[in-house]
């Protein structure tokens, strides 16, 4: 309570900014924040999919690059000499194709995930 | 209540926000108008808080409730969109010389719908931080712990914006209602 007389006490001066005209929102606003979210979501599990997916493609491209550069040397060997015997100079025809396709899946998919992840971003920012 | 909420969204269950959203839209809209005074961009402050919230809502530890967590990121949301506004002016009424009881009994000679509209327009010139903490001391009703943790500011320095505010808001609305108090005076 306040003693100076020319102070409203705290009652009174609580009583005068609670009439302060309420602000009004619109009544589809809770809707609208539930739309978006929604949406974020479906966002997230494209995104989810996207990802995962593209980490399985990303990995058996490498496999299958380390096993046509010769990673894998025994197996390679084994495999070139069965191509070789088939049709001389198949296994190099048939690597330099594997290559080129197991790149382009490579690049494609790591596309992929790199613009999923930089649409995420650009939803939270 | 919350918490039960809370851990159903945590694990997946995206409907069970919108019982967060209903319960504590009005409040987060009302803070966010104290400070940016207008629905539009109040209305975006609230969505753009309430999507912040669900996103951050598995790093929610329940130290604060979520009311307190929310407003916090209404808040902080409110105080972006204001910093891109250009400032409009307001009263420097610091200087003013303020009779509380004059100003109380004039503004209650007035209609309600009058008194509203001047005391909304009091506010709305108020600098942003102090009608936050008025709005939240005088209209949420909240205490000094819990403002503390929306402003991220101490008791004491709270109860200094407090007091100034107040003295602010009352020398603003004495401005305001000049004419009628000349009638009085």
């Amino acid at each position: 309570m306040n003693t100076n007389s020319n102070e409203l006490t705290e009652l009174e001066f609580r009583g005068l900014l609670q009439k302060n005209e309420a602000p009004k929102f619109s009544p589809d606003l809770s809707n609208t924040i539930m739309e978006q979210i929604y949406s974020i979501e479906a966002q997230r599990k494209v995104y989810l999919k996207y990802s995962n997916r593209s980490w399985i493609f990303i990995a058996i491209a490498l496999l299958l690059s380390m096993f046509t550069m010769g990673s894998f040397s025994f197996i390679q060997v084994a495999y070139a000499g069965y191509l070789n015997q088939l049709f001389p100079g198949l296994y190099d025809l048939f690597s330099i194709i594997l290559v080129i396709l197991v790149a382009s899946l490579f690049l494609y998919q790591l596309n992929q995930l790199i613009s999923s992840f930089y649409r995420k971003i650009d939803l939270a920012s | 209540m919350d918490s039960q909420y809370i851990k159903r969204v945590t694990e997946g269950d995206v409907d069970s926000f919108r019982f967060l959203v209903e319960k504590y839209q009005k409040k987060a809209f009302s803070v966010a108008f104290s400070i940016v005074h207008n629905q539009p961009e109040a209305e975006d402050v609230v969505q753009e808080s309430f999507i912040r919230a669900y996103r951050k809502l598995s790093s929610f530890r329940g130290d604060s409730s979520f009311s307190t967590w929310l407003l916090r990121i209404v808040v902080n949301e409110s105080i972006k969109i204001h910093r891109k506004k250009k400032l409009e002016a307001t009263y420097t009424a610091d200087s003013i010389t303020v009779y509380e009881p004059e100003i109380n009994q004039s503004i209650g000679k007035l209609k309600d719908e009058e008194q509203r509209k001047y005391i909304s327009l009091a506010m709305k010139q108020m600098p942003p931080r102090e009608a936050l903490v008025l709005h939240l001391f005088y209209i949420e009703d909240m205490n000094l712990k819990q403002m503390e943790e929306i402003l991220e500011l101490n008791a004491d320095h709270i109860k200094v914006i407090l007091f100034r505010a107040r003295k602010q808001f009352l020398a603003i609305l004495q401005l305001e209602l000049k004419h009628e108090l000349k009638s009085i005076l």
